[in-house]
């Protein structure tokens, strides 16, 4: 499902127009970014956290040609979903 | 900062946002991830713009051991969720840390590194102390110029004929000029007593004088004029202390010469206070610390470990206990005992240190002996 469809179907269960869905879906992002930007976490129950994890410097080789560089620490977003919805999607049969 | 928000909360930061009831913010944002999950089920990926990709996985079925009774068990292959942030988003959360950028790492980096921390550690260390000589100086500086000033035209002149005596004399010299000035002049007293202490060091400072001191005479009047170059001053005072720290762990007659140069390139009139300055900051203290540093670079240069970083390593044992000294950081003990600054995240590890931002002075560290994993 993308972006498109997503927002379709939004639309639909809030009984708005897609262009207000769209809107509201662009400023809930834009939230959760500021949010994270500012090192918060967000829990969802029932859903999950997103957080932002530190990554420190590291030195990585190239196996090839066995150069090696230093890669600079960084921040990543990352996700974590909660126990519940493990538990919902490990039952789930193909 | 660092607080930890839950769904009323991101409702609320939406309906402020977006300027909608915060009854119908909550509902939407409730649908939002009910969807999302709803879509994962049916559908197996999500993708919602400027924030990721949520996508549902398989993980495969895979044997293990179980912990307690060591029976082998398999696991059963399951579906998890995964996030991939998309890269505007990762941008925007790694901005504090976004000028960096990937650097090759070259082998023969590692001495000059050292080098130049050895140095500007120096440079600090001068700077701290013009720092304390500042409060002082401007009650001072006058008379006490003038004092050096006496001294060495003494100096000069019994230095022609013998060198010790010279020590003897101005020490003599300084005490009757302490006890002159005591009454007069309480704040004197103390940097007397200094320059006292420092009589070990005299037999240096007198060469320095000799050499400087014909050019001091001339300058004898120009006193009144040292409250506007007292910035001046402070500046070429650094200059020198830097160049003669850092030059003082080579060749000592290197280091006189080097800063004899200096100070005649000088104005006369800073060069005045410069040597009165010298002659009391120059501390045996940094001096020694600097030879058991020497002293242990040596050391450790003769137990020469051969350690490169391509491989992985593991702690085996403890080869030495260190005890942090001033001014030494974890890069400079990995450097001490492994002969690479790279490996101060072993001694972390092995100590099990948490803040090792901050070591203390005093404080003991484990230092593991490491052996290569094969």
């Amino acid at each position: 499902m993308n972006n498109k469809e997503f927002i379709g179907k939004l639309a639909q269960r809030t009984k708005s127009t897609i262009a207000e869905t769209s809107e509201m879906v662009d400023m809930l992002v834009d939230t959760i970014t500021e949010s994270l930007k500012n090192n918060d976490q967000i829990n969802i129950s029932g859903f999950g956290v997103f957080e932002v994890k530190m990554r420190r410097e590291r030195i990585s080789v190239n196996p090839k040609t066995g150069q090696r560089m230093l890669i600079p620490p960084k921040i990543v977003p990352a996700f974590r979903p909660s126990a519940k919805l493990k538990d919902k999607f490990k039952d789930i049969e193909e | 900062m660092d607080e930890k928000l839950n769904h009323s909360d991101l409702s609320t930061q939406l309906a402020e946002k977006s300027r909608i009831s915060a009854s119908k913010s909550d509902i939407f944002t409730k649908n939002f991830f009910e969807l999302l999950i709803e879509g994962l089920e049916k559908e197996g990926i999500v993708k919602i713009n400027n924030l990721g990709t949520f996508k549902m996985v398989d993980v495969a079925s895979r044997n293990s051991v179980n912990v307690n009774t060591g029976e082998k068990i398999e696991i059963k292959g399951h579906k998890k969720i995964t996030f991939t942030p998309t890269d505007t988003l990762k941008e925007k959360v790694n901005q504090p840390f976004a000028m960096f950028e990937p650097v090759e790492v070259s082998d023969d980096y590692i001495d000059e590194d050292i080098e130049e921390v050895e140095a500007s550690t120096d440079v600090a260390e001068s700077d701290k102390e013009i720092e304390e000589r500042a409060d002082n100086t401007p009650v001072e500086s006058g008379t006490d110029a003038e004092q050096t000033t006496k001294e060495n035209t003494d100096i000069t002149d019994e230095d022609k004929t013998e060198d010790n005596a010279g020590i003897s004399d101005e020490a003599t010299d300084e005490d009757d000029k302490a006890s002159d000035d005591n009454p007069v002049e309480p704040d004197e007293s103390s940097e007397v007593e200094n320059i006292e202490s420092k009589e070990e060091t005299q037999e240096e400072i007198n060469k320095e004088d000799a050499l400087t001191g014909n050019d001091v005479v001339k300058t004898d009047k120009s006193f009144k004029k040292i409250y506007i170059i007292l910035p001046l001053i402070l500046l070429s005072i650094g200059a020198t202390a830097y160049l003669f720290f850092a030059e003082n762990s080579g060749d000592s007659s290197n280091t006189t010469a080097c800063k004899n140069e200096t100070a005649s390139v000088l104005p006369l009139d800073t060069v005045v206070k410069d040597i009165a300055k010298i002659d009391t900051i120059k501390p045996e203290e940094p001096k020694k610390r600097e030879f058991v540093l020497i002293e242990e670079l040596k050391q450790r240069k003769l137990s020469d470990i051969s350690i490169s970083d391509t491989t992985d390593y593991k702690a085996d044992g403890t080869m030495a206990v260190h005890r942090v000294g001033l001014d030494e950081t974890l890069v400079k003990i990995s450097y001490i005992y492994y002969n690479d600054k790279r490996f101060w995240p072993y001694i972390v590890n092995y100590n099990k240190m948490k803040n090792f931002n901050s070591l203390e002075i005093g404080m003991e560290i484990l230092i593991p002996n490491l052996e290569p994993v094969k």
